[in-house]
């Protein structure tokens, strides 16, 4: 059976879409491309944007996965969705691109930037992330923000479901460590 | 299902519905239990929504440009991946006119060989039975009509391939690029490969490897000339 493919619409037709996006990849046609970043850039860039926190970091990896998809085409073999298949090289060059740079404990100042009603909590919860390790990070905004499934998540990272619903718990175990420190006493799980 | 207080982690850990409603049910007589799932489901609520407000977007009005001028060039597509439905007739045509006469004149010899054989000349060697197929002036006859219409439909079909060997003649001749040298250099081959065997045959006629081989070259032939025309067609 063909995994759904990461879209917005995980129909048949979206389906189908993944797999003429991926013939056209294939066989070197940049409309292909056009056609993946069109239904993807949008989300590629806010899931490199939440891992590194920079515009121009963000874009430059968006840019370089899609070169990376174009080297290795000839490797992707099915098993997963396509823009599945693209999610993961964009995590793993996100994960690059961090592990590259000097640790940050600071949520940078361009990820300051109001743009919902409760500012405050939200920047708490960036400054939180930045405490989660790389893969309770990527589970976490993977399913919490870009509302993934697991089965979506686990194919990205290349772990079981299990493994992705695992780590979701502890991120958000950690997280209300971090931002509700205060909670009457939850004694198990804390 | 059997549900204590100590496994309403797991529950929450494995999103599990089943062990999830017996935490539920389990909860509802079990007041630190009660206390823990309310307080869980209330933080992760809230973290939910805030976090959903992380997705960011912006304009990027430059990425697309950038990103389809640093892809590769698309590739020349290859050639011999086509198929076109004439070629695919006309090589069905050629092959079957070509195996029909060789099996036509396969047939004509083997009976005429199988009648004459008295029981003794079951131990016969092979030639001395071929020699008598050839004694009998009336299947001697039939064999040189059959091997006569398989030497007229090969010098027609030879006479086609020369005919697209001049249309692909100037691609092959004008074009420097490294895709038609291939070409050249395939059917200098093939030429040469065709001409020892129709050498070898001259001397067997009958041998039906040796006439299955030489119409698979002229089939390669015909397809390698199709695909130069067809690259040269497409190109200009």
């Amino acid at each position: 059976m063909q995994p759904e493919p990461v879209s917005t619409a995980t129909d048949s037709a979206a389906r189908a879409t993944d797999a003429e996006v991926c013939e056209l990849c294939r066989r070197g046609d940049h409309a292909g491309y056009e056609r993946l970043y069109r239904a993807h850039g949008g989300r590629m860039k806010s899931i490199a944007w939440n891992l590194l926190h920079n515009h121009e970091d963000a874009e430059d990896a968006v840019q370089e996965t899609f070169l990376k998809v174009h080297r290795s085409i000839h490797t992707y073999s099915g098993q997963s969705a396509f823009s599945t298949w693209v999610y993961r090289i964009l995590v793993n060059t996100c994960t690059d691109y961090q592990r590259s740079r000097k640790p940050q404990t600071e949520v940078p100042a361009e990820s300051l930037v109001a743009r919902a009603p409760s500012p405050t909590l939200r920047l708490a919860l960036e400054r939180a992330l930045a405490d989660l390790n790389e893969r309770q990070r990527a589970v976490f905004l993977l399913a919490e923000v870009e509302g993934l499934t697991h089965g979506e998540i686990a194919a990205i990272l290349s772990v079981a479901p299990g493994t992705s619903k695992g780590l979701l718990f502890e991120a958000r175990r950690r997280l209300r460590e971090l931002l509700d420190p205060n909670t009457g006493p939850v004694r198990r799980f804390r | 299902m059997s549900f204590d207080c100590s496994r309403l982690e797991e529950a929450l850990r494995e999103e599990d519905p089943g062990l999830l409603a017996a935490a539920r049910e389990h909860a509802a007589g079990c007041a630190a239990c009660r206390k823990d799932l309310e307080s869980w489901h209330l933080f992760t609520a809230t973290l939910s929504s805030t976090a959903r407000e992380l997705k960011h977007e912006w304009e990027s009005p430059d990425l697309w440009t950038r990103i389809d001028a640093a892809l590769p060039l698309r590739p020349q597509a290859q050639p011999a991946q086509r198929r076109v439905l004439g070629d695919w007739r006309l090589f069905a045509t050629a092959a079957a006119v070509l195996l029909l006469s060789v099996a036509g004149a396969w047939l004509a010899v083997r009976p005429a060989a199988r009648r004459q054989q008295p029981p003794q000349a079951l131990r016969q060697p092979p030639s001395e039975v071929l020699n008598a197929t050839f004694s009998n002036p009336s299947r001697q006859f039939l064999t040189e009509q059959a091997l006569k219409e398989v030497q007229r439909n090969e010098v027609e079909y030879v006479r086609s391939l020369d005919r697209l060997a001049k249309l692909a003649g100037p691609a092959l001749g004008g074009d420097p690029s490294q895709l038609m040298a291939s070409y050249r250099e395939k059917l200098t081959l093939l030429d040469a490969a065709i001409a020892d065997l129709r050498e070898n045959r001259a001397h067997n006629m009958l041998n039906a490897n040796l006439n299955t081989e030489l119409l698979s070259l002229y089939l390669e032939k015909q397809k390698t000339l199709h695909e130069v025309i067809q690259y040269a067609s497409q190109s200009n």
